[in-house]
């Protein structure tokens, strides 16, 4: 059984180095310079969706909307 | 043939069976010995639900599975978000009624009526059981379910199991106002459905991660877009707080009543760990989730900065956690974990602004739309919101500002701003962005009548929070303040008596909120009727690429 003060050392010490690590890496991979394209293809994912606001381009089916969307 | 016989199929519905049927009986038994009131007719709605569940999987049988995909196209799972949506629409209308209804209580002590059943101490669960878990869950629960498919192209996984955690978490809802109101509560802030109802939202709880890591699995994209992260913690970190807020032994397996597995200042530290992040991954990340999907969406732009977005993500996860002491500041909890908590506070507030810059900027170069689409207008004013009361937050957690603020209405009127601003328009905006495109409408029915909602719901918000800031801060003051000889000025009395006139503020303000919320309504179900307003007829205009 680990004692409350030897495992509240453990956690205020290695513990926030584990923490501060993990977050340095994390900031890593936002920032790595080759991540760019990857980033800017996945900032469009939503855009190039075929549906949502321009549901109707694939909605040729529907008659009389008369409305082609805008095609992203 | 045998071959057939032990197919994924015929597998699942057996399952289904054995399952229901088996939470039929444990129903069966539970209405047998219940011993209080509230099992009772819990039992009964147990029962009701398995039975409906068993009748509806016979009903299936024969049915050819769902194409994953259709003319090369992944066949997307519509019909769960169409019923979320709804369900988001009623339960808000539900739970800004009681909101408003308890508000008046509040100014009016006689609408009580002197009866235990709906007094201000039972309805105020809920009302904030109503508007979280009710509306703004069933509005998570949707979008998720909405944008993973599409971010990820591909169909959700499990179609059963997707219907099971929809009707699944309505009938935890069900429990949770039934029991308040027949009195059974663990007196745990936004925790206090008891450990039968507990049990049962854990159940939902992991089918809804299995159908979302399902289909996260599935995916035919390689990235996975960072709304879908914000969605994934909220789950995940709903689940591990909901396991370990509720850790309680019931005195009984057939009673409503149980006992939490801590005591004392432990408890309250547990309760406000839990307390504390429900807003920072019930009503931040997920809501957070919603603005990296839909004002991109809405807007027709990327997020202003992809990068910035991932930098948010994990600063929210790596400092929200450590928050939660300040809700128990000069309490017995020890000196060292308030100040953490407070310090990680301060933090939290540049996460929060980057995150808010984030969204507002993805409208940089289209600031029209902020006049021309009501929608648009909403989904940013919610992101001012979210920058007003994140500020807001991390300044009255600081200690100093704390001793006036705490225990007074400036704290709800914080939680209002944030509930109200940020994750009320935030839905709505979404709710008006998904009832066209789900419904296959070119637009909502009535523009206008989204603007009187827009104008109408901000205009009681205003009314809202600045009641009680006046309310809070006077009440604070009032508390502390003493003569030359040092007693008190003021008795409680008298503090209820001059916040008065700001509490019947805040109720018509709730009004007007609660009214834009009837407008929205109005406007889905003509909508999804498929009414166009006469005004609007005209095709819009389509921006040359």
């Amino acid at each position: 059984m680990v004692s409350y003060e030897a495992f509240s050392r453990f956690a205020g010490t290695w513990g926030l180095v584990l923490l501060v690590v993990m977050f340095v890496i994390a900031l890593a991979y936002a920032l790595w310079p080759s991540n760019q394209d990857k980033f800017n293809r996945a900032a469009r994912n939503p855009l190039d969706d075929e549906r949502g606001p321009d549901a109707y381009e694939d909605a040729d089916r529907q008659p009389g909307n008369g409305d082609a969307g805008s095609g992203r | 043939m045998a071959h057939s016989l032990v197919s994924a199929p015929n597998l699942s519905r057996f399952a289904s069976y054995l399952v229901f049927g088996a939470g039929a009986l444990m129903s069966l038994v539970l209405w047998a010995f219940a011993e209080d009131q509230t099992m009772t007719v819990h039992a009964m709605l147990f029962l009701a639900f398995f039975l409906a569940a068993i009748y509806w999987v016979a009903g299936r049988q024969g049915r050819p599975p769902v194409a994953q995909e259709v003319d090369g196209k992944p066949n997307y799972n519509e019909a769960v978000v169409k019923a979320g949506v709804i369900a988001t629409v009623v339960w808000g209308l539900v739970g800004f009624s009681v909101g408003v209804v308890i508000a008046w209580q509040l100014a009016f002590p006689a609408l009580n009526f002197d009866t235990s059943f709906i007094n201000f101490g039972r309805l105020r669960p809920v009302h904030t059981s109503a508007v979280i878990f009710a509306f703004g869950g069933n509005a998570l629960i949707a979008t998720s379910l909405y944008c993973v498919q599409r971010t990820n192209r591909t169909r959700l996984f499990g179609d059963g199991l997707a219907w099971f955690v929809f009707w699944g978490y309505q009938l935890f809802i069900v429990l949770a106002a039934t029991s308040y109101l027949m009195g059974a509560t663990q007196g745990r802030e936004y925790a206090e459905p008891e450990w039968h109802v507990d049990l049962w939202l854990t159940l939902v709880w992991v089918c809804y991660l299995l159908v979302f890591l399902g289909t996260l699995i599935k995916r035919k994209e390689s990235h996975i877009y960072v709304a879908n992260w914000f969605y994934l913690a909220f789950i995940v970190t709903i689940a591990m707080l909901h396991l370990g807020n509720n850790m309680a032994v019931p005195v009984s397996l057939f009673s409503s009543k149980s006992v939490s597995l801590f005591s004392g200042v432990q408890d309250a530290m547990i309760q406000w760990w839990y307390g504390h992040n429900a807003v920072g991954f019930f009503l931040t990340a997920g809501f957070l989730g919603m603005m990296y999907y839909f004002v991109p969406k809405r807007a027709e732009r990327p997020v202003y900065s992809y990068r910035l977005s991932i930098i948010h993500f994990w600063a929210l996860i790596f400092l929200y956690i450590w928050a939660g002491p300040h809700h128990l500041h000069y309490t017995a909890l020890p000196d060292w974990a308030q100040t953490l908590g407070m310090f990680f506070s301060i933090m939290l507030w540049m996460p929060s602004w980057g995150g808010m810059i984030n969204g507002l900027m993805t409208l940089a170069g289209a600031w029209d739309k902020l006049r021309t689409d009501p929608v648009i207008r909403m989904l940013i004013v919610s992101v001012a919101f979210y920058g007003m009361s994140t500020f807001e937050g991390p300044v009255m957690s600081i200690k100093q500002v704390n001793s006036l603020s705490h225990y007074t209405d400036w704290t709800v009127g914080h939680v209002h701003s944030g509930a109200l601003g940020w994750v009320g328009f935030v839905s709505f905006g979404a709710v008006y962005c998904l009832v066209p495109w789900l419904w296959k409408r070119r637009e909502m029915f009535s523009k206008r009548l989204i603007e009187w909602h827009f104008w109408i719901a901000t205009a009681g918000i205003l009314l809202y929070i600045t009641a009680m800031w006046v309310s809070g801060i006077m009440q604070g003051l009032m508390w502390r303040a003493h003569d030359e000889l040092g007693f008190l000025q003021y008795s409680f009395v008298e503090t209820v008596e001059a916040m008065h006139p700001y509490y019947v503020i805040r109720a018509l303000g709730g009004v007007l909120y609660l009214t834009g919320a009837g407008i929205m309504a109005y406007n889905v179900y003509m909508t999804i009727r498929g009414r166009e307003a006469a005004t609007q007829a005209a095709p819009k205009a389509v921006p040359a690429e």
